[in-house]
């Protein structure tokens, strides 16, 4: 098979990811919650968990970096805490449903920066309008159908200035692009463990400025005698028993990055992103939302077959071997956005694994679907 | 004899601990007495008597707070400094 659905989860991983989590399945138990070799030997892992992340992404200190489910959960936490009944608050026109849904369950007034595709010039234009009468700004870094980089620091430039607090919603960036969560001066950054930071499913990770609210209440392992959640992180996120194999094997995902470097791995995707790129847009019938400037696309390749419906060419590329995903990717935002809501798009998704051969073969096969069709 | 050093979460207590051995005094974590805290549960850095001038001044330094001390001898604690 070849797989080009890792903006969904990454499926080649790094076998250091396996070896630790089948480690951690037969040698740890739960942080926090004794005091003997297998409970201090999940609270090492976490932690150091924790301070790779913290050097990763430049958080001051391992306490301030916690350990979710996955993105939602942590976009999640974050949006509850600074969101209430008819706060007004700012998005891009590329979100994904784990921030518009608890948006709208929570009653906030929303309003869609939805500018046009690869142009962060007129975003920021209509953000800088839009800021002086926002309580808040969640925004993806990087758009989970079309890859679109969104200029996330001129906007969080923009935020301080503004003093409105900023979410953002790392999905598709965290393990690609450098993230500086100091100099950004985000009040939250949520990622998942599962895609670019290579661990398993199951992981995920929510960097705090402050405090926030827990989403969960239940044990901590401190401060047991009290009915109220700790008032101190990470105890105050982290209810219940961490998921020790699944932060064991992104702890393994985190050290082969920090041995090569995000720019190292954005350039290879990027390589085969423009290989598959050119190759697709010599087939006719076939729409390409490429960018040609690498600074704003990354990782991710959307095409629409104007012939064909996107279900009928991911299930005849799943038949050929190839794995993409269609349809909206849970952002139909994004897809009102770019008027690709009625048809969704197949997306092709790359991780450092694929080689340029799969990408050939990729390109080969899709020029048979599209002339067989 | 040993003294504890209190911290307010394990995370912290484990921070504690990387910034004394990084700074050359042996530390470890440990489950902190239940009598020397109401709150319930809570983790602290175990080290060497005639260690704790220099981890205090390591801790100062790394900007980590300890809540207290507390003095270990054989089955007993005594809180012997903020």
């Amino acid at each position: 098979m070849i797989y080009l659905d890792s903006a969904a989860t990454s499926l080649y991983k790094p076998k250091a990811v396996q070896t630790a989590v089948l480690d951690a399945l037969s040698t740890m138990a739960s942080p926090g919650r004794g005091a003997h070799r297998a409970a201090m030997r999940a609270a090492d892992c976490c932690f150091d968990c924790r301070e790779a992340l913290a050097e990763l992404f430049h958080v001051p200190s391992p306490e301030q970096v916690i350990f979710t489910f996955n993105a939602t959960h942590g976009l999640n936490i974050a949006i509850r805490t600074l969101v209430k009944p008819g706060s007004r608050v700012l998005i891009s026109g590329y979100e994904h449903n784990s921030v518009t849904r608890p948006l709208l369950a929570l009653g906030a007034s929303v309003t869609v920066i939805d500018t046009p595709l690869f142009d962060p010039a007129a975003f920021l234009a209509r953000a800088e309008q839009a800021l002086p009468q926002a309580d808040l700004v969640v925004c993806t870094h990087v758009s989970n159908v079309f890859g679109y980089v969104l200029p996330i620091e001129k906007l969080a430039v923009l935020c301080r200035r503004y003093r409105v607090p900023l979410i953002i919603d790392a999905a598709q960036s965290a393990g690609t692009l450098d993230i500086d969560f100091q100099a950004l001066g985000a009040q939250f950054i949520a990622m998942p463990g599962h895609k670019g930071l290579l661990g398993p499913q199951g992981t995920g990770v929510l960097l705090c400025k402050n405090d926030a609210l827990p989403l969960l209440y239940g044990g901590s392992g401190s401060e047991s005698a009290l009915q109220t959640m700790p008032e101190f992180l990470p105890d105050r996120l982290e209810a219940g028993t961490h998921n020790v194999t699944g932060i064991a094997g992104l702890l393994a995902g985190v050290r082969f990055l920090q041995a090569r470097s995000c720019e190292q791995i954005r350039r290879r995707e990027r390589m085969l992103l423009e290989h598959l790129a050119g190759a697709l847009s010599k087939l006719p019938d076939l729409q390409i939302f490429y960018a040609d400037d690498p600074a704003l696309q990354s990782g991710v390749l959307s095409v629409l077959p104007l012939r064909m419906s996107c279900e009928d060419f991911g299930e005849a590329l799943s038949k050929a071997g190839v794995a993409v995903r269609t349809g909206l990717h849970c952002a139909p935002t994004a897809h009102t956005t770019v008027g690709t809501l009625a048809t969704g798009t197949v997306r092709f998704s790359f991780s450092p694994f694929n080689t340029e051969r799969q990408i050939r073969e990729t390109a080969s096969i899709c020029k048979n679907i599209l002339n067989f069709h | 004899m040993h003294y504890i050093l209190m911290c307010r979460s394990l995370t912290l207590a484990q921070r504690a601990a990387r910034a004394l051995q990084r700074g050359g005094v042996f530390a470890s974590v440990t489950k902190a007495p239940q009598s020397a805290n109401p709150g319930g549960c809570t983790y602290g850095v175990k080290i060497a008597q005639r260690n704790l001038s220099a981890a205090q001044a390591l801790l100062e330094r790394a900007e980590i707070h300890v809540e207290k001390v507390l003095e270990q001898t054989g089955a007993t604690d005594r809180e012997v400094r903020r």
